[in-house]
């Protein structure tokens, strides 16, 4: 009896769980229709930015790294779009992909010479890259229109309201990215970096490099990053080098920490509307708003640790 | 068909094995064969390079004299990944399961070598990566069955007491169908009835394809699993012999059943 019980509860939760997630999407699908178009447009950025911080949560998980330099990938997402629109005439649909795979491989690139790095090493590695990014660009100003940047005008879907796109695309991306995260949980590979991030003895000896995994985590999550920065690129109409800065890759890892490292859609929300809508709310305050930010996100980090075991479990979607 | 199951069994030869670490000689010129078909024991003293020979036998060390073969292939210079696509496999000390996986996610873990699957199936719900998976699982399941805890399959490792994940990690060494089964240290930490589990698990491991050493301090479960027994004392091999031969060496029992019973 108390078997059955047991047995009956997972599936219980899940059939909650799914309820939840079905009635989540519904709300986020017709929000636009009661919401105005400051919100549309907010809530297409906060989308955008849960991607991000799902791509710098992704590391934390799967590769067990800090990244403070994410940034980079999200604005070689950002870029390419805007390039591909400027010289080539393509929209975001058609440079998406193209994005994806250029995140992919500037984290094959940036993780082959620090695969050996771990650690707070790794993070500054990191760090030194989002330092040098707005810089670089500046340099390239001729390709990557300098401060003033770089424009993203092109529809994505031709006699859609530009307000809509802005914020469906995003949308879109966003419940892709948790549904092939979620498909990937169950994979060889997923196993396999989750494994060698525990244990990488064990996983040697069943034949799982730790090159291999730390150069297909840091690809994977880079080229999450680059959709993210895709979709915020078009969101917003516009990439330049202010939207890239150090703060910006912090703030992604702030996020990440504040959606507590969650891969999924109501986590990774709950990051992207506190990376997004706590400036937002603080713009009033002045001077005040680094000590506001600073003790909303103490409120929060302290909050979840307060709470119990197993709701935090909850929260966390329990394992990966 | 899994790529281990083709593989033919072969001996295992050590020759002339000396290690040392800096000036401090470990192993002094080891020579042994292990056959498939027998559990194979390693004994010793604490200090007497039991895990040293085991690291070497991994690839986690290399020999400066001396050789292991499997067969007629020399390896040398083969490190642990390469081991593992020969066909070696192993069980940890400390156990070293993944927390974050189910008890048989872990073991599927075994068969990743054997596993043909790429990224895209990683990703999406293609046929050839479902498939995969599916048999994985039911080879996972069978390794947890033989081991006779299929009944926590879908457990986290977290919840589950020391025998049963000494047990899991078996299970994940033995999946993938090795030609050769290390085990470190198995009966680490297991009371006496959960050693008495892993007896009974041991001597089901026996199988004419597979070598299987195992390094034990718990002297009843090494008497009692092995065909053939080293035993190894400040770096050299001391005796060879059947469990009633070791138990009868009288040099054997001054420096280790001795100690043991002092």
């Amino acid at each position: 009896m108390a078997e059955a019980a047991n047995a009956s509860q997972p599936a219980a939760r899940r059939w909650t769980q799914g309820l939840a997630s079905a009635v989540g999407l519904m709300v986020l699908l017709v929000l636009p229709i009661a919401a105005g178009g400051y919100w549309t447009f907010t809530l297409g950025l906060c989308f955008a930015n849960a991607i991000a911080i799902i791509s710098v949560s992704f590391l934390v998980r799967y590769g067990g790294e800090v990244s403070i330099g994410h940034g980079v990938f999200v604005a070689a997402g950002a870029y390419t779009v805007a390039l591909l629109e400027k010289y080539l005439g393509l929209n975001v649909l058609a440079s998406l992909p193209v994005a994806a795979l250029v995140g992919a491989l500037l984290g094959v690139v940036f993780a082959f010479p620090s695969r050996h790095l771990q650690g707070i090493y790794l993070a500054v590695a990191t760090m030194a890259l989002a330092l040098a990014l707005p810089e670089l660009l500046l340099h390239f100003s001729s390709i990557s229109g300098g401060y003033e940047g770089l424009y993203v005008k092109l529809d994505a879907l031709p006699g859609v309201p530009k307000s809509m796109q802005r914020y469906y695309l995003p949308l879109f991306g966003l419940v892709v990215v948790v549904l092939l995260l979620r498909h990937f949980r169950r994979s060889r590979q997923a196993m396999a970096l989750l494994l060698i991030r525990t244990s990488p003895h064990a996983a040697e000896s069943f034949g799982i490099r730790r090159s291999w995994a730390r150069l297909s985590c840091m690809a994977l999550s880079a080229a999450i990053a680059a959709i993210a920065g895709a979709l915020l690129s078009f969101s917003s109409s516009t990439v330049s080098p202010n939207s890239f800065t150090l703060w910006t890759s912090i703030f992604l890892l702030v996020g990440s920490v504040v959606s507590l490292y969650s891969l999924s859609m109501a986590g990774s929300v709950v990051g992207g509307l506190f990376l997004t809508m706590v400036p937002l709310l603080m713009a009033g305050a002045g001077d005040w708003v680094p000590i506001l930010y600073g003790g909303a996100l103490l409120a929060v980090v302290l909050g979840v640790n307060a709470l119990p075991a197993a709701v935090r479990e909850r929260l966390e979607g329990g394992r990966v | 068909m899994s790529t281990a199951a083709v593989m033919e069994a072969a001996p295992l030869f050590v020759e002339n094995l000396s290690l040392a670490f800096g000036g401090n000689q470990v192993l002094q010129e080891i020579a042994l064969n292990v056959r498939p078909g027998e559990i194979t024991g390693l004994i010793g003293p604490n200090g007497a390079g039991k895990t040293s020979f085991f690291n070497c036998l991994t690839g986690l060390y290399s020999a400066q004299v001396g050789s292991i073969r499997l067969g007629d292939m020399r390896l040398d210079r083969i490190p642990p990944t390469g081991r593992a696509a020969l066909g070696f496999s192993r069980s940890f000390q400390h156990v070293a399961l993944c927390p974050e996986l189910s008890v048989v996610e872990n073991v599927m873990i075994g068969l990743d070598r054997q596993s043909a699957a790429g990224w895209l199936d990683a990703f999406l719900p293609f046929a050839r990566g479902r498939s995969e998976r599916v048999r994985n699982r039911e080879l996972a399941l069978a390794a947890l069955t033989r081991l006779g805890i299929a009944q926590v399959a879908d457990e986290s490792p977290t919840q589950l007491p020391p025998g049963m994940l000494r047990l899991a990690e078996i299970a994940r060494a033995i999946a993938g169908s090795p030609r050769v089964l290390l085990l470190d240290e198995p009966a680490a930490g297991l009371n006496s009835v959960e050693t008495r589990d892993l007896s009974a698990a041991l001597m089901k491991l026996r199988s004419p394809q597979l070598v299987v050493v195992v390094v034990e301090h718990d002297m009843d479960l090494i008497m009692e699993v092995c065909d053939t027994i080293h035993v190894l004392n400040v770096g050299r091999l001391l005796a060879s012999g059947t469990p009633a031969q070791i138990r009868s060496n009288p040099e054997v029992v001054r420096v280790y059943l001795g100690d043991e019973d002092a």
